[in-house]
């Protein structure tokens, strides 16, 4: 019922809102919500961080608006060929890696997404340098369209990655985040599931990526830049890692607390990463465990009434 | 063969650097299995701290150099006390709570000192000739306090009681808890190291850069980069790893440009992931 209801107004809300600036808003919490639900799947489910998201964002987003400038094709083609491409490298950097223990994975993820920030500037042939590429052909002609789309993406992503979460394959992930060894020993080939997970991960970072890039009509290093990867970290371990809704409430609270504090600049960032800390110690399941208990206390009282 | 010994001098000089920074960052590793996110923040602490002690403040130049060195390795002591010791039996939360201390820092600094580049006076003055090369005495003064730093950690770990029992933690943590040590303590005690020695990095290389807030992300690139190609772990292999990348990336730079060396490394780890995942000198992990 709650989430028919959240459908409800998310889908609702533009017949309301005409403004904009807001609907813009509205989307870019849309695109961070799938961002942080596809970082948690693999990362938030079996505890592998992956502290590069950005190389698959930023990447596909650098490589539909190429195609899309260079043979114009159009985004219905370049969004889907950014997440193929984002699904191919999640292949090649979870086979490498994810077989190994320890922090190859973290420190892998991490470098690729430095390197495609640095070449992103260095290939301004390609990439058009530190002003990256502009007139990038628009996602479609009207912001409320943009926004039913983003919208659209967004469910379908978080109800994609949720249904699998509850699935065998959920559950197999789910029982890596808690103990490897146990799994291995059922006879469960852990490092393919793993690798599974970082290609779905990838592919819907790379959609994303791709739609963003095409709503911008530009697409700039800061998109492959580790502020965006630290970015989407903060916002599922704060909504609640692994619980793929936990991530989707945290990118939603922090993109709006987000542009509400925007008068105190810089100090944002100090408080996200307190935040961060915070929830680790305090309420390590995040926003979400504090969202359902005060539904838990106000559901009982409506009821009595 | 001018362009040799100039790859030669200039990429022992990078080695030297890179390889204290990554001692401490493969020492606190091989000892508490932490992956320490804010290890590039230490160094990036020590330049600011010296920009403030003797910028600022006015101490003479040994003073604020000492006073830096200090005051990181209390951070470090108090980073692992208080934020990864009572998470210690979970390693993805170690590696986010180290992530959101470096971007703290990171903004802490924005806060304190501005998004504009501080410079720090150089520590000693002038050129020397050498080899038909101009170096500057403050690359020198690099090179020599790098090298004279890794010879007294190699001697303080295989010489001195405190010394050792970090290496009996690193080796076997149960066997070091049956002769009477506490883990907690050698911990909190490498960490303090490690962050030291992050320090003193970025103070020796301080005159030589732009002191900003985002400075800690390069040390923490190329020190990942080097543990992973030396061997997670190992002292050695990270002293070897660094060295090695300062020649490459050295002679990358005045080959083709100083843009490519990074993807050199990227070549390089994947080339040892694939083929030889325990590094060049790591020991493989069960």
């Amino acid at each position: 019922v709650a989430v028919g209801l959240l459908l409800a107004v998310g889908y609702g809300l533009p017949l309301v809102i005409d403004d904009r600036y807001t609907l813009e808003l509205l989307f870019l919490a849309h695109y961070y919500a799938i961002l942080a639900a596809s970082w948690d799947f693999l990362s938030g489910y079996t505890g592998n961080i992956n502290f590069g998201h950005a190389f698959f964002i930023g990447g596909a987003a650098f490589l539909s608006a190429i195609v899309n400038l260079r043979l114009g094709w159009p985004p219905v083609v370049t969004i889907p060929l950014g997440a193929a491409a984002a699904a191919f490298f999640g292949l090649v950097v979870g086979a490498t890696t994810l077989r190994l223990r320890g922090p190859y994975f973290a420190a892998v993820t991490f470098c690729f997404a430095t390197i495609l920030y640095k070449l992103s500037r260095i290939a301004w042939w390609v990439a058009g340098g530190e002003e990256g590429l502009s007139g990038v052909e628009p996602l479609t002609s009207d912001i409320r369209l943009d926004y039913y789309l983003a919208l659209s993406l967004m469910v379908a992503a978080t109800g994609l990655l949720w249904g699998l979460g509850q699935s065998r394959f959920g559950l197999i992930l789910r029982s890596i985040g808690q103990n490897e060894d146990a799994c291995q020993g059922c006879g469960i080939d852990t490092t393919r599931y793993k690798v599974r997970a970082f290609v779905v991960s990838a592919a819907i970072a790379g959609m994303a990526g791709s739609m963003y890039g095409h709503f911008q009509m530009h697409v700039g290093p800061q998109m492959a830049h580790d502020s965006l990867s630290a970015m989407v970290l903060i916002m599922a371990v704060v909504g609640g890692m692994g619980t793929i809704v936990g991530p989707v409430l945290g990118a939603y609270v922090l993109t709006l607390a987000n542009e509400l504090l925007r008068s105190i600049g810089e100090l944002r960032l100090l408080i996200y990463s307190l935040a961060v800390i915070l929830t680790i110690f305090l309420a390590p399941r995040g926003l979400l465990v504090i969202a359902s208990r005060l539904v838990a206390a106000v559901a009982p009282a409506r009821s009595g009434r | 063969m001018q362009l040799l010994t100039e790859v030669f001098v200039f990429g022992s000089i990078q080695g030297a650097l890179y390889a204290l920074v990554a001692v401490g960052f493969t020492l606190i590793f091989g000892v508490g299995g932490i992956i320490n996110l804010a290890h590039g923040s230490f160094y990036m602490l020590g330049a600011y701290l010296t920009y403030t002690f003797s910028g600022v403040l006015g101490f003479p130049m040994v003073a604020a150099i000492a006073a830096a060195v200090a005051l990181t390795a209390v951070a470090g002591v108090g980073l692992d006390r208080f934020l990864l010791r009572p998470m210690r039996s979970r390693h993805e939360y170690v590696l986010i709570i180290t992530l959101a201390a470096a971007l703290f820092l990171q903004e802490a600094m924005y806060v304190a000192y501005g998004p504009y580049g501080k410079v720090v006076k150089t520590f000693v003055n002038g050129d020397v000739a050498l080899a038909g090369l101009s170096i500057p005495y403050q690359k020198v003064f690099v090179f020599t306090v790098s090298l004279l730093a890794i010879v007294l950690l190699w001697l303080f770990i295989a010489h001195t009681r405190a010394g050792k029992s970090i290496a009996a933690v690193a080796q076997n943590v149960e066997g070091a808890v049956y002769v009477g040590i506490r883990p907690d303590v050698v911990l909190a005690r490498t960490m303090g190291l490690s962050a030291a020695l992050a320090a003193l990095a970025g103070i020796c290389i301080s005159p030589l850069l732009d002191v900003t807030p985002d400075m800690w992300v390069f040390p923490l690139f190329r020190a990942f980069a080097i543990v992973i190609i030396g061997g997670l772990g190992s002292l050695a292999g990270a002293v070897v790893a660094a060295f090695l990348l300062g020649y490459v990336e050295t002679a990358v730079s005045y080959g083709l440009s100083a843009n490519y060396p990074d993807l050199v490394y990227l070549v390089a780890i994947i080339v040892v992931l694939f083929f030889k995942p325990e590094g060049l000198m790591g020991r493989r992990r069960a």
